[in-house]
């Protein structure tokens, strides 16, 4: 009875921390032609991206690689034999939602092909977090489970 | 042979069943546990790229290796700090619940009730401390252990791990074995709890303590003392230091329970 409650108030405890806006915040930096610039990123699903060129009318291109692309990157400079996630090519602005499928390490990376510009990126997690909501309701289901054993056995028992 | 597993057995089913424990207390603090985590785990997560045609240093195989053992160290950095945060839970929570456990069952006369069936005081004294130890490891796990499996991926160092978790489970034992001999001298629900549990973190604070000489300081605490031997951040810390001192943290932990059943065996009840 008691493991039973102590699992259901630590998922219960998993799922409001689900709603916490945690691994969000922005950067940016200067970026040119033969340069990519970004971040590698550790998420569990999808999130919201904003680029915006600090100057208007500069435009960027960005990228959103998977671990294994990441690294041809880094390797050869180019993203030619790559399969981005996501990808936006001379954008002057981007705001939206970017799908993650499997959780994993990613990479952002812009990239300017006409002159050097700065640019400031912030990412957003969407919430709920779901490993976190569903691993919650997996453990607040098996705490009640726990309880409605023990609380039948009593039953039987009388 | 039989009987024997069965009194074992129904022994740690009793436990389980009336065990004193806070199911409240275990999830507000597991609550600020596991944030406390995740904020360290989020600044250990998304690390600077930058990557230049024109630079050779930034581009090419090097800078890949670089790259990989960049990320590994922060995927590492992030275990660590989720095994050190069970650490802290375990030192608050496992002398709590083992207190309580011991010392109200010599109050309220429930050993007397188990003594009075075909069950010897090792048997006691074992089944307790495994059931406190099962409990406070579950909430470590679901706190620390599970955010960080769930956020995490990317290269890791398994050896490393295991060594940490080495650090953890000897840690875990001498905490546990230290309350138990507390309980079966003091007595006292409350005593016990306060001098076990504040003693612990105590020895937590001081391991943390930046004065402190830095070997001394993982001595006193050994999931640093192996994290700060796999990061590196103590040079003069040799493997074979690291053995000695988890082989004496193994020692002190095996020497207080022997301690504890000696004391139970003479304790007139």
């Amino acid at each position: 009875m008691r493991l039973g409650k102590s699992l259901a108030v630590f998922g219960m405890v998993l799922i409001i921390i689900s709603f916490s806006n945690l691994g969000g915040g922005g950067s940016g930096t200067f970026v040119g032609p033969g340069q990519y610039s970004g971040e590698w990123i550790r998420t569990g699903g999808d999130f919201y991206l904003s680029v915006e060129p600090d100057y208007q009318g500069d435009v960027v291109s960005i990228f959103v690689l998977n671990y294994d692309d990441t690294l041809k990157v880094i390797n050869s400079t180019s993203t030619v034999n790559t399969s981005p996630i996501f990808e936006r090519i001379n954008v002057t602005e981007y705001e939206g939602r970017i799908q993650i499928i499997i959780p994993g390490l990613y990479s952002i990376l812009v990239t300017s092909c006409v002159n050097e510009t700065g640019y400031s990126m912030n990412l957003k997690p969407i919430l709920p977090a779901l490993p976190f909501t569903i691993s919650g309701f997996g453990l607040i289901t098996t705490g009640l489970i726990l309880i409605l054993m023990k609380k039948s056995r009593f039953l039987e028992k009388d | 042979m039989n009987n024997r597993r069965k009194s074992w057995f129904w022994l740690l089913r009793a436990e389980l069943d009336m065990y004193y424990h806070f199911p409240w207390l275990e999830g507000i603090i597991g609550a600020f546990i596991t944030l406390g985590t995740l904020i360290t785990i989020g600044s250990y997560s998304r690390i600077r790229l930058r990557i230049s045609l024109d630079d050779p240093l930034r581009h090419g195989p090097v800078q890949v290796d670089n790259y990989l053992k960049l990320l590994e160290n922060s995927s590492m950095y992030s275990i660590f700090a989720a095994i050190n945060s069970a650490l802290v839970i375990i030192a608050f929570i496992l002398p709590i619940i083992l207190s309580f456990s011991l010392s109200e069952s010599f109050q309220n006369g429930f050993i007397k009730t188990l003594l009075s069936y075909p069950i010897t005081k090792f048997q006691i004294l074992a089944s307790k401390l495994t059931i406190a130890i099962l409990l406070v490891s579950i909430l470590a796990i679901i706190g620390c252990i599970l955010p960080v499996a769930l956020i995490v991926p990317g290269p890791k160092d398994i050896e490393g791990i295991l060594l940490v978790s080495i650090a953890l489970c000897i840690s875990v034992f001498t905490i546990s074995t230290t309350t138990v001999l507390v309980s079966v001298i003091v007595k006292t629900p409350l005593s016990t709890t306060v001098i076990s549990s504040g003693g612990w973190i105590l020895l937590m604070f001081l391991s943390a303590l930046q004065p402190i000489d830095s070997f001394i300081r993982s001595a006193l605490n050994p999931v640093m003392l192996v994290t700060d031997f796999i990061s590196n951040v103590t040079p003069d810390l040799l493997l074979m230091d690291v053995i000695q001192i988890l082989a004496l943290w193994t020692l002190i932990g095996v020497t207080t329970f022997i301690l504890s059943i000696m004391k139970f065996n003479r304790t007139e009840l």
